[in-house]
Parts: structure tokens; C-alpha cells; sequence
């Protein structure tokens, strides 16, 4: 409730006006003077304090000069009688709140005085709540951990609470009417540094309110380190970098492994293709060794039994011409076996050559060596055989040595089939010419034998085919021949030697490669 | 022989600006700030702007000399009077309003 104290020497004017205002609300003590006023205020205070003029002993002016020297500001309201303007200047440079004009009509007075009381006790609230608010403030703000700083509208620092020392290592006075910056604020809060003692950084977070300080709009914002923050979240980035080092190396040891497991891998596959020619060429030994095991065994065997036949005979025979023609036989076959023998050596020979690739590498003049068999065959005993050959003086082809074997083949193969009771005619014909633009010799054997019929033309080359004639044959000249020829990149086949009648005669073909010089 | 000459005086005469940016390393949120300053400048303030960039992180020295409390700080060298803005200098409307540029601002107003 709003105290008055009510201070006249006219005590008529006391009552009513105490009558009147308390009929308000407000609560009013009276003095018949102003040594009883101060006397009352020694232990009272009041919101307001009235007062006349002129009163008996001290006049209102002196009361509230005497109020003022005591210290005491509650506000003063002079009433003074119309006419005293001089009074009324006095009163207000002395701290007077108002003077109001005495006149006749007291309740119009009285109504203004109620008025003006109720207005000052308002004004006197909010000016206590303000200061209230004002000393919670500086409290909340001084006890903060956080800096907190008010900037004016130009960001010039007006207040600094002692955490804002702290955090930026500078004395209050080191900061107090500087310019920090009008602060920008979005999204609170805002992540940045404040500058310790202007050297060091420190990352904090900073947060602003509008707010009123000194009666003036500014700006409180907090400044709250949040290096721990920072450090953890360096720390955090640290570690995710150093993570992603170590995947990156564990990626790249794994792409590493990978690589060699594939040059391993390569390796191994170049290795298995190298023994799977291993092993194909071991099969093929083995074929090999297999086909001779079987020329071996079963021409050599047969030719043997039919041998041991004749001896036999021989030796139960007493005549000696039956004899001398029994052993005759005996003598045959066993010719004909070591023959065997030497063409499996041939074969061998021939198999070890190809595994060094160099079959084809010399280079051979067919026409002497074919002119040396001529001359061989033509004294066969007891046959008449004439090899007649007709080539130019040099004809030379890749081969080797063996190459006179072919031909050999060839002409013991005309002389088995034929008719031993009939002169032979062997021609070898030797002539150049081009397939594919390449260079071949073709060398023709004929003879006038009993010739091949067409459905074992293309068998004659075969292992153990054997022609239709009743004369004894290895069945092994002939693949010789084949496969001498093709590895010498040739060509055998074979035909009668006049087309279409083939008991007139057959016709070896033999296609060489002609050597370039 | 009559010489053609332009008055330099033609035209109003337009405020210089010299602004000094303090930055803190080479960061996302440097970059932010420069390239928002930049953008500002070029629309408001084409042709008559003069930025510097300062990054305290290679030169602390120049933090005590110009008072700079807390970086990024934004200073309004010219015109006067001195301006400095802090906080987050990637926000064009408040650095337009703390730099006190109305946006369209040709300048001419300030004598």
C-alpha cells in the first residue's frame, strides 16, 4: 500500500485531505510541522511526502532541502498558494517533484494530488522493478562461467562480466569502451574463435540476445569455450583420418596380395600348359614307343615263325639243292627283319630330331641323292629293275638326311609289290613348281607294277595296311615315308600312274619345299 | 583547336570502401565468409571496393595491433565512421545491415 506522509500547520486542510485519499486506498500519516516530519521520518518512510509552503517554524522549501541533506529522495509535492512563482522555481531546482496551486476548490486540489501520487507511485514501481531486474541481471551475468560481454548498437564493449577476463586473458579495462563488433548471429549458436590475450585461438560457440542496458539497446552475447569440443571433434577427425590411412594400406597389401596371387596364379597356368606338352609329348613317346613295341613284336615275330618254318624243313630235308633253296628263305626274312630294326631306329631318330625342331634345317639336294638310289636298285640281283630319273642337276629343299630314305621306301615298295617274274621300270621325275606362291619340288615315282586299287589308296599310308598283293611287306615303309615327309612340310599321295586304270601302274607323289637361296 | 574533356566531376562522387576481413585459416567456413563478402560487394558495391583478407592463423601479430577480439571480424575501414561486424559473416541480409549498405545503395547519399 502507498504511504503519504501529509505534512500542514493547517489542520483542517490535514484531515480532509487525509479523509480524501485514503477513501483511494492510500495510507496517510499527518505532521502539523516539519520538525515533526523529520521527526517522523527518522523511523518511517514514506512513497511520498506533501507538504504546504508556509507553515508555522519551517517552511516546506527548508523541509525538503533538510530531506535532501539527510539523504532522503522519496518524491516531494509542494503545495503553495497562487501567486508564489518565485516559491515554486525554488522548490523545483531544491528536487521538488511538483508544486501544485493552492486555490479554492480543495476536492479539485485533492482529486490533481490523488492523481499525481498515484502516477509517481507507478513511475517509483516500475524505476524499482527496472533496478531489481537490472541487479539480477548483473548478478546472473557475473556468476556465469561463460563470457559475457554488452555491446552497444556499434559494438562498442560496455560491460564485461569476470569470465570475459578470463577467457580472454585481458584485464576488465583492457576491454571496457573498446569496439569487439557489431555480432552477425543466424542460427545460434555460432561456432568461432575469440583471440586469448591477441595471440592464441580459442574456439568457442557464441550466442546474443537483444537486450536493454543503461536504458539503451544493445546486445548481450556469451562467448562459451567449447575447446574440449573442438579438441575431441580434431581428435575424432584425426582418428577417422588415420583410419581411413590404415584402410587405404590394408587395400592396398590386399591389391598387392592380389597381384601376386595372380602372377602366381599365371605361372602356375603357364607351368600346367608346359607339363600339359610335356605330357602330350610323353604320350606321343609313349605312342611311339608303343607303335615300335608293335613292329617290333608282330613283323618280326611273324617273319621269324615263317623263318623257323623253312629251317625246319631244312633240316629234315637230305637233299641238298631242296636245302640250299630252303635256307634261301630264311636268309629273306631275316633281311627283312633287321630292315625292320633299322627303320624303327629311323623312326626314333626321327622322333628325337623333332623334339629339337630342327628336322627341316638343312638343306639337301634331292637330284643327287635320288641319282644315288638310280644307281643302287638298278643292280639288284636276280631282278631285272631299271630306275630311269629325270631332274634338273640341282634341286635342293629343306630336310636332312633321311630324306633319302623316302625315296628308298618308295622304290622298295614298287620292287615288294610287283611281279618278281617281270622286268620293272622305275621312273623318278623331279620338276619345280609353285602352289600358294610357294616354292615345292615335285618328285613323281612310277612303275609298272600291278598298281593300287582306289580303296586302298588312302590307306597304304597307314600303320600295318598292307597292300592287296601277296607280297611281304612290312607295313611300316610307307608311314615312314608319310611322316618324314610332313615333317618336312611336304606333301605324299599317291595315284595311277595312268588315271583311271590303275593296274597299269601306280604313281607316288612326294611335294617338297623348295630351300630359298 | 577544341579539346573534348570529360569531367571527372560529372558523375556524383562515390564513396571508396576499404574493408579488412580477419579470418582464421584457410576453412569451409573462411571460404563461406570471403565468397558471401565478395558476392555482396560485387552487387552493391561494384568497381569502388577494396577488400583485404587477413588470416591470423599465418600472421597473429596483427590481431593486438588492430584490436581484433575475435576473428572472423569484418571491418569497415572506409567510409567513416569505422564499422566492425563479428560472428557469422555468411549471412548477406545482417552484413548488409552491419556494414550498413542499403541494399541499391548507390552510394551518392553519404557528403
Amino acid at each position: 500500500m502507498t504511504t503519504v506522509l501529509f505534512v500542514d500547520s493547517e489542520r483542517k486542510f490535514l484531515d480532509k485531505a487525509k479523509k480524501y485519499l485514503e477513501k483511494g486506498g492510500i495510507n496517510v500519516a499527518l505532521a502539523s510541522s516539519a520538525e515533526e516530519a523529520l521527526e517522523m521520518l527518522r523511523d518511517n518512510s514514506f512513497d511520498v511526502i506533501v507538504s504546504g509552503l508556509e507553515m508555522s517554524g519551517m517552511g516546506g522549501i527548508e523541509l525538503l532541502e533538510s530531506l535532501k541533506a539527510r539523504g532522503i529522495d522519496a518524491p516531494f509535492i509542494l503545495f503553495a498558494d497562487s501567486g508564489r512563482e518565485e516559491a515554486t522555481i525554488k522548490a523545483m531546482r531544491s528536487g521538488a517533484e511538483l508544486v501544485l496551486q493552492r486555490g479554492e476548490d480543495m476536492r479539485a486540489q485533492l482529486r490533481e494530488l490523488e492523481a499525481v501520487i498515484e502516477e509517481i507511485v507507478k513511475r517509483k514501481n516500475a524505476e524499482a522493478a527496472l533496478r531489481k531486474r537490472e541487479r539480477d541481471f548483473r548478478a546472473i551475468v557475473n556468476g556465469n562461467a561463460d563470457a559475457m560481454i554488452v555491446l552497444d548498437r556499434e559494438g562498442v564493449i560496455r560491460y564485461l562480466n569476470p569470465a570475459t577476463s578470463t577467457l580472454f586473458n585481458l584485464p576488465e579495462s583492457d576491454m571496457l569502451g573498446k569496439m569487439m563488433g557489431f555480432p552477425i548471429v543466424l542460427d545460434e549458436p555460432v561456432e568461432m574463435y575469440v583471440m586469448r590475450g591477441f595471440r592464441e585461438f580459442v574456439a568457442v560457440e557464441m550466442r546474443m540476445v537483444e537486450a536493454e542496458w543503461a536504458e539503451k539497446p544493445s546486445y548481450l552475447i556469451s562467448f562459451r569455450d567449447v575447446t574440449g569440443h573442438v579438441r575431441y571433434e580434431e581428435e575424432l577427425e584425426n582418428r577417422v583420418e588415420e583410419r581411413t590411412a590404415e584402410l587405404l594400406m590394408a587395400n592396398k597389401m590386399l591389391q598387392d596380395e592380389i597381384e601376386s596371387r595372380m602372377a602366381i596364379e599365371e605361372e602356375l597356368r603357364v607351368e600346367i600348359e608346359e607339363r600339359e606338352k610335356a605330357d602330350a609329348a610323353l604320350k606321343e613317346a609313349k605312342a611311339r614307343a608303343d607303335l615300335y613295341l608293335d613292329l617290333m613284336g608282330h613283323d618280326i615275330n611273324n617273319l621269324n615263325q615263317i623263318g623257323i618254318g623253312y629251317l625246319e624243313l631244312a633240316l629234315e630235308s637230305s637233299d641238298p639243292g631242296e636245302i640250299k633253296s630252303l635256307i634261301a628263305k630264311p636268309l629273306e626274312v631275316l633281311r627283312s627283319s633287321s630292315e625292320i630294326i633299322q627303320n624303327v631306329r629311323k623312326l626314333q631318330q626321327l622322333a628325337k630330331e623333332e623334339t629339337k625342331k630342327d628336322v627341316a634345317a638343312s638343306i639337301i639336294n634331292l637330284c643327287s641323292v635320288v641319282a644315288g638310289l638310280s644307281t643302287a636298285y638298278s643292280s639288284v640281283k636276280e631282278r631285272e629293275i631299271e630306275v630311269r630319273v629325270d631332274a634338273p642337276k640341282l634341286c635342293l629343299v629343306k630336310a636332312n638326311g633321311l630324306i633319302r630314305d623316302v625315296f628308298a621306301n618308295l622304290i622298295d615298295n614298287s620292287i615288294k609289290h610287283s611281279d618278281p617274274a617281270k622286268p620293272l621300270t622305275i621312273k623318278i621325275t623331279i620338276k619345280r613348281v609353285t602352289d600358294n606362291n610357294r616354292e615345292y619340288f615335285l618328285c613323281a615315282v612310277e612303275d609298272n607294277g600291278p598298281g593300287i586299287q582306289d580303296w586302298v589308296k588312302d590307306k597304304i599310308f597307314m600303320r600295318f595296311s598292307r597292300g592287296t598283293t601277296k607280297a611281304h611287306g612290312k607295313g611300316l615303309g610307307l608311314y615312314l615315308v608319310k611322316r618324314l615327309v610332313e615333317d618336312y612340310n611336304g606333301k605324299v599321295w599317291v595315284e595311277d600312274r595312268v588315271p583311271g586304270e590303275y593296274a597299269k601302274g601306280t604313281r607316288f607323289v612326294v611335294m617338297l619345299p623348295a630351300a630359298l637361296i | 583547336m577544341p579539346t573534348a574533356t570529360k569531367k571527372p566531376g560529372g558523375k556524383r562522387k562515390e564513396k571508396e570502401w576499404e574493408l579488412r576481413l580477419y579470418v582464421a585459416g584457410e576453412t569451409a567456413k573462411s571460404r563461406a565468409a570471403i565468397e558471401n563478402l565478395l558476392k555482396i560487394c560485387e552487387e552493391h558495391l561494384k568497381g569502388r571496393y577494396h577488400i583485404e583478407v587477413i588470416d591470423l592463423m599465418k600472421s597473429p601479430q596483427l590481431a593486438a595491433g588492430e584490436q581484433i577480439f575475435a576473428v572472423p571480424t569484418l571491418i569497415r575501414k572506409l567510409p567513416e565512421p569505422v564499422k566492425r561486424l563479428i560472428g557469422d559473416l555468411s549471412s548477406t541480409e545482417k552484413v548488409l545491415v552491419g556494414l550498413d549498405i542499403r541494399p541499391f545503395d548507390e552510394g551518392a547519399g553519404a557528403s
